[in-house]
């Protein structure tokens, strides 16, 4: 739905339901009951235009994935996506600057050794 | 029926609570032994260290409880007269305490079950509405570089358009290596079902053992990605994307994951002196799992009569219907 009011904003329900692709296209009821509670939600807003709503999105599909993805941080970092999301980093502000630094020194000493052991060979 | 049931359960939870703080206070025998072992190995055996009181308890009471089994595995023995029997309650009362206690635990871990899948399921809809396939990737656009894998069957990897933006060819290609890693070693079911064995672990406890099979799963795909990259470059890696998530405030003011402290330095440390970590010969693993399953099935003559003296104690009674 949020989709349908990307592409056109200011649709009443009945144009959003006729919007989304007919394979998965719900009753009125159930989008009207949906952009309800979007709107409940802020993620819509809606101006009385005659006995209807018209609708619109009150957040930008970027600005909600921003929204998303600080949950998932949060989440995250709290331990409760632990069973279900796996990140590459952990999010955690749990090294400072100097420790960085001292890894990369680390790494690099690391790689001379690799480099000189390869060469004496 | 009751009085099978309650015994049944009564006799699973004790086993199961008595297992864990076996295995609890054990632990730090076997930590250190754990982690000396290359990381695929490690964090198959801790994974199975963590749910074993789990299913151990919950194996050996179904054996108590098969008749065939229990003839060939439990010392011939009589108490009234001498046939074939299993431990019973007598007593409604504690059979329907056993039977509540156990289905309360059913119901918590069923709960717990439902709810993670309920939440991965919302997540992972909303990331597929919003990302868009890219090969064996979804691109999301948003500046957080962020990149991870989301699901337990069929999981999928999700990379941030931030972190992409960052990212050499050779960056990429090993963080893909590390994500695919984790689909392929369905990670995320492993740590469900460590988190669901576990669950009569609580508070630290609970913390320590997820935070300890997460380090040592992010090891097993480091040196899977290494295996194609090299350690210095999977190292090098994981040191970038850091220092980009530092760089722009992604990151969460360290507060309450006490045993996650530095993951990603303990992570570059084990890339760099990954020659010092032993891989058992198959030989060494097929025995452990041999040893494994006699001890289960030794387990089942003591649990046997330990049921039957412990209900005798609680009951003060003749202990079992024949």
């Amino acid at each position: 739905m949020l989709e349908a009011l990307w592409q056109q904003p200011h649709l009443d329900a009945k144009m959003v339901c006729s919007r989304i692709p007919s394979h998965k296209q719900p009753s009125l009821n159930t989008v009207q009951s949906t952009l309800e509670r979007l709107y409940k939600k802020g993620l819509v807003d809606r101006i009385k235009n005659g006995h209807a709503y018209s609708y619109f999105t009150s957040v930008s599909r970027s600005n909600l994935l921003g929204r998303l993805m600080g949950d998932v941080i949060h989440l995250l970092h709290d331990g409760r996506l632990e069973t279900i999301l796996s990140s590459f980093v952990n999010v955690a502000a749990d090294l400072d600057e100097r420790s960085l630094n001292d890894l990369e020194a680390l790494i690099a000493r690391k790689k001379r050794e690799l480099g000189e052991g390869e060469g004496e060979r | 029926m009751i009085n099978t049931v309650g015994t049944f359960s009564a006799i699973w939870l004790v086993l199961w609570i008595l297992l864990s703080i076996l295995f609890v206070i054990l632990y730090p025998l076997v930590r250190p032994r754990l982690f000396a072992l290359h990381p695929r190995y490690g964090s198959a055996l801790l994974l199975g260290y963590w749910t074993a009181p789990f299913l151990v308890s919950l194996l050996s009471t179904l054996f108590l409880f098969m008749p065939t089994v229990e003839t060939l595995l439990v010392n011939t023995h009589c108490h009234s007269d001498c046939q074939s029997h299993v431990p019973l309650i007598d007593s409604a009362g504690l059979a329907w305490f056993g039977f509540s206690v156990g289905s309360i635990v059913m119901i918590f871990l069923l709960v717990q079950f439902v709810s993670t899948m309920f939440r991965s399921l919302q997540l992972r809809k909303q990331f597929n509405i919003l990302g868009k396939a890219k090969g064996e990737y979804y691109a999301i656009s948003s500046a957080c570089p962020l990149v991870f894998t989301l699901g337990w069957w069929q999981p999928r990897i999700y990379v941030s358009d931030g972190l992409l933006k960052s990212c050499t060819e050779t960056d990429l290609s090993i963080i893909l290596q590390h994500e695919s890693a984790h689909k392929e070693r369905r990670d995320n079911l492993r740590l469900l079902l460590a988190r669901l064995c576990s669950a009569i672990l609580s508070g630290p406890l609970a913390r320590r053992l997820m935070t300890d099979l997460q380090l040592m799963t992010e090891q097993a795909c480091d040196f899977r990605a290494a295996e194609k990259h090299g350690h210095i470059a999977v190292a090098e890696t994981l040191l970038k994307v850091k220092r980009l998530l530092m760089a722009k405030s992604v990151t969460v003011p360290f507060s309450s994951l006490a045993f996650a402290e530095r993951e990603v330095e303990t992570r570059i440390m084990a890339l760099l002196k990954a020659g010092t970590r032993i891989s058992p010969r198959p030989w060494q693993m097929g025995a452990l799992g041999t040893l494994a399953v006699i001890c289960l099935l030794l387990l089942i003559s003591p649990l046997h009569h330990g049921s039957e003296w412990v209900i005798t104690f609680l009951t003060d009674s003749p202990l079992h219907a024949h």
